[in-house]
């Protein structure tokens, strides 16, 4: 299959300077995804603080060490449990 | 252990092991304990609204049971006639269970949950639903629906949440124990925020099977109660595997209570050099170093503990309840907003923006970041103490999102700060009272073990009770 590259005229323009307010990107996902809309302005509010979880994110990008095989949270708490003397 | 005589004592002010001890010895009958539980509740609930419902004909009508099989020589275990109320969330068929909502206002479960179903078999009785935080979302115990519960201490101050209820009446000594439930810190706030014991066991310790869920990986169900020996007996009751919830291990329970010898001698608590201490009210650092004084005294030996990987857990486990808590709550959510607090749907609102892929490196991570805390704290302590919260307690007002108070989102969030982490690692925890800050409110000390380790936890909590009187000591409003 022919590698069709996008046209730049179909692009959003997404650089820093000219992201919506993670507000609004919330609000897009949440409707468009959920159909859920904002209940209140507090709803806004608390979305607009949801930069500090994505920036959370972005400290952990190239530190995390997945998984590969199959593995649980369950089996490690048996993996690391306490055990009486 | 200490020891109670009916006359010496009221009957409402005794702990749950001291009550059983009399109803075994037949000097105290479960009527007379179920009479005086709704005689405090009466007295005093007015004020403190720990309690939503309450059953009392059909209260008694059980004790009076209890009490015949007593006399007949029969025991139907070691909670024998002990009235309890727990968290409205817990599922009894036929009754109701809120879950401190406007939307099961009206909700009757048609089947039981599993843990009351052995809390009655141990010999209990249940006196109805407590207050708590609407679908055990908030770590305040605000709750526009039924009422704020107010801190029997001072009733301006909050209970700690999401079970306030729970810690409310166990404070006030209207009950000797009551069920919470804990995602983010909700029995261990509530637990240390009231001066009361809390603990939440390993993740998979206690069966969630009638129980209301807000997070599928974070849920736990357990006790509080006035001491550690009274937490290790309901656990002991209520941990182990159950064929209707899947999820509950297959660990062997042992006697949680047989553990508590009063011996740390050697016993190394780590006490973490980061995170946890960040910015702490100088009170409460006082008041934990005082509690590691005791237990140095006791022959346990404190050492220094780096918790790795905190920036992460802290990332990671915010988003896992509440991406959870919105997938429960979505069709809710899209039918009927506006009949929830705005500190909940403006809260829910926010997981239908966070993409998958971050809930499931959350997820994915969680069981490596475990095992990294195992090798590098626990290879160097048996348990790690923390105060359980890092500031004062708030006022009711000072927290209040609904009234749009300035800073209250803030002031809200901060309250599960040193808590919540410790759910996204699925560890034993426990808070006990240790002490009063300058406003008279409980300050909580918090200690957590190895997964399984909850009688290890505890016996530290029983020992460090054995030589304070943090735990004993009572609201003013108690008669």
């Amino acid at each position: 299959m022919q590698n069709v590259r996008m046209q730049e005229s179909f692009m959003p323009d997404v650089s820093a300077n000219n992201q919506p307010p993670i507000e609004q990107v919330m609000q897009l996902t949440a409707a468009t995804w959920s159909a859920v809309e904002p209940p209140n302005a507090t709803a806004l509010e608390m979305a607009a603080a949801m930069d500090t979880v994505i920036s959370g994110f972005e400290r952990q990008r190239g530190i995390p060490e997945f998984e590969n095989e199959p593995a649980a949270f369950e089996a490690v708490l048996l993996e690391v449990k306490e055990v009486l003397s | 252990m200490t020891t109670a005589t009916a006359s010496s004592t009221k009957l409402n002010e005794l702990s749950l092991v001291e009550a059983a001890a009399l109803v075994q010895s037949g000097e105290v009958s479960s009527v007379e304990l179920t009479e005086a539980a709704f005689a405090a509740f009466e007295s005093a609930d007015k004020s403190v609204n720990s309690a939503i419902w309450l059953e009392k004909e059909a209260s008694l009508e059980r004790a009076a049971a209890l009490d015949q099989m007593s006399k007949a020589g029969k025991s139907l275990g070691s909670l024998h006639g002990i009235p309890l109320a727990h968290k409205d969330m817990y599922y009894q068929a036929g009754k109701p269970c809120t879950c401190g909502s406007l939307i099961r206002k009206d909700f009757k479960p048609t089947y039981t949950a599993t843990v009351i179903n052995r809390l009655h078999e141990a010999g209990s009785l249940t006196m109805g639903g407590l207050n708590m935080a609407e679908f055990a979302q908030n770590p305040t115990g605000h709750n526009r629906h039924f009422g704020h519960c107010h801190n029997p201490w001072s009733l301006d101050y909050c209970t700690g949440g999401s079970s306030s209820g729970s810690g409310a009446a166990v404070a006030a000594r209207f009950v000797y124990a009551a069920l919470g439930s804990d995602t983010g810190g909700s029995i261990r706030l509530p637990a240390a925020i009231c001066g009361v014991t809390g603990i939440k066991g390993t993740q998979t310790r206690v069966s969630r099977y009638g129980v209301m869920p807000l997070s599928f990986s974070a849920d736990n169900v357990g006790p509080l109660a006035r001491t550690a020996r009274d937490c290790a007996r309901i656990m002991t009751v209520i941990s182990g595997q159950d064929p209707l919830d899947p999820t509950a291990s297959t660990e062997p329970v042992p006697d949680y209570e047989a553990q508590l010898d009063g011996n740390v001698q050697g016993l190394r608590i780590g006490v973490p050099t980061n995170y946890f201490f960040d910015d702490i009210d100088e009170e409460l650092d006082k008041a934990f170093q005082a509690a590691m004084d005791v237990l140095k005294a006791r022959g346990a030996v404190i050492v220094p503990v780096t918790l790795p990987y905190m920036d992460a857990i802290s990332t990671y486990g915010a988003i896992v309840s509440r991406c959870e808590g919105g997938t429960i709550h979505a069709q809710w959510m899209r039918e009927r907003p506006q009949d929830y607090a705005v500190h909940l749907n403006a809260r829910l609102y926010g997981s239908y923006g966070i993409p998958a892929v971050y809930y499931l490196e959350a997820l994915n991570r969680r069981g490596p970041i475990l095992r990294a805390v195992a090798n590098e704290v626990f290879s160097k302590c048996d348990v790690f103490a923390t105060p359980t919260l890092r500031a004062k307690t708030p006022t009711l007002a000072a927290t209040d999102i609904d009234a749009g108070t300035e800073g209250a989102i803030e002031a809200f969030g901060h309250v599960s700060v040193n808590t919540r982490p410790i759910n996204y690692l699925g560890l034993p925890s426990v808070s006990l009272p240790c002490g009063f800050d300058s406003n008279g409110l409980p300050i909580g000390l918090q200690i957590q073990g190895r997964p399984f380790g909850e009688g290890r936890i505890l016996k530290v909590g029983d020992a460090y009770q054995q030589d304070t009187d943090w735990h004993l000591r009572k609201p003013s409003l108690v008669a």
